[in-house]
């Protein structure tokens, strides 16, 4: 073993003698970054290194390793002579998360400012966070489900709610778990009511059904059972509701675009106080579809 | 050289050359809102311990300090010295940029 990787094992050695003699859960310790096997030296010839999550449960014997970005980027640690290291702790064996879960994808350059994504320590120590204070434990093999990593992840196929890995979103890993919490709650409930108002707003019988029946009583003009004063009265009903609809598409427009400008700047925990009001009035855009189609 | 401290603000008036290595880690005060920070840099294992603020909870993160890991000779040789990449570890300002977090 080259001395480099012996700092490596020495700090992932220090790290779980730190959950033995703290009885933690989690631990964060840095590992080498890797390209293919190789370790990888950035143009200044510094090592790269990588923050990583230890995570044991009281009522398991294994340690789990959890990557914060991308689990292949640890799997050769469970694969590797740490697994004499855990042994040497008490501790059963070190396991990796066994598919490719990436829970955060930094989309452009990392750093602390409302428009940067987070580095992989910060999301370490979020992780941390919330798995310290979730009553739900870890299981490696659904570590994608779990509550915490749902709430933290910027990836769209962990979070459904989350409307893509287009912006920073950093209120999605605050320092404070629980407004972390509130603020995939809300989330989920614009989510849910944006999707009820797009399937609405794009229902063929909204949308064409005004005009055909419109159409359908002109074919009957002949008939004197439809007097015109009733048929007349039937497109004015239709032409103000279609009015209605209109006006509700444009506003689920502007939604749209609001809801793109709460997230660009939702990086702590006032930005949910946005998503509130912004949720009422998604209820009553609702509302006044149900409406439309009532009429 | 160890320090204890709590607060990047104290780290700054205490020990300017730890707090550029904060700051060229990229995390600053308004990612993680409290800190204690322990560090012998002398050691290639650190340690920082992070806080939320709104409970009690904190994390210890133990770090590899990349400086002082021995370079890979280039051309086959092995491996060389210990020798540190960008001079005395933990001495001057010039180790700023010696932590480079993905």
């Amino acid at each position: 073993m080259v001395p480099h990787l012996y700092e490596e094992m020495r700090a992932i050695d220090t790290a779980l003698e730190h959950l033995v003699a703290s009885g933690s859960k989690t631990v964060i310790v840095d590992i080498l970054a890797r390209d293919k096997g190789t370790l990888k030296i950035l143009p200044s010839g510094k090592y790269e290194s990588h923050s990583v999550l230890l995570y044991k449960d009281p009522a398991v014997s294994d340690v789990y390793i959890i990557d914060p970005n991308n689990s292949k980027y640890s799997w050769h640690i469970a694969n590797s002579e740490v697994q004499l290291l855990v042994r040497a702790k008490g501790f059963a064996r070190i396991v990796a998360y066994d598919k490719i879960l990436q829970i955060y994808t930094p989309a452009e350059d990392t750093g602390p400012a409302p428009g940067q994504y987070r580095d992989c320590i910060d999301i370490s120590v979020k992780l941390a966070f919330g798995f310290n204070l979730s009553s739900k434990s870890v299981d490696i093999g659904n570590l994608a489900i779990h509550p915490v990593v749902v709430a933290i992840s910027n990836n769209e196929t962990i979070d459904m709610a989350y409307a893509g890995n287009v912006l920073p979103v950093r209120a999605k890993q605050s320092s404070h778990f629980g407004a972390v919490s509130a603020f995939k709650a809300i989330e989920d409930l614009v989510s849910k009511k944006m999707t009820i108002i797009e399937k609405i707003a794009s229902h063929a019988d909204i949308r064409i059904g005004f005009y055909d029946e419109v159409l359908d009583a002109s074919k009957d003009l002949t008939n004197t059972s439809h007097p015109l004063a009733s048929l007349e009265s039937i497109k004015l009903s239709k032409n103000s509701a279609l009015a209605r609809y209109q006006t509700i598409s444009g506003e689920l427009g502007a939604a749209k675009v609001e809801h793109t400008a709460i997230l660009s700047v939702a990086d702590d925990a006032g930005c949910i106080s946005q998503f509130e009001a912004f949720d009422l009035r998604l209820t009553g855009m609702i509302e006044s579809l149900f409406d439309v189609m009532d009429s | 050289m160890k320090v204890k401290i709590a607060g990047v603000d104290v780290v700054e008036a205490a020990a300017p050359d730890i707090y550029d290595e904060i700051r060229a880690s990229s995390i600053t005060p308004n990612t993680f809102e409290f800190r204690e920070y322990e560090a012998d840099l002398n050691d290639p294992v650190y340690t920082e311990r992070y806080r939320d603020p709104s409970t009690t909870a904190s994390v210890i993160r133990f770090g590899i300090n990349t400086d002082v890991i021995p370079v890979v000779a280039v051309g086959g040789a092995g491996v060389s010295s210990a020798v540190s990449t960008s001079g005395k570890s933990g001495s001057s300002k010039s180790d700023k940029s010696d932590f480079v977090f993905t």
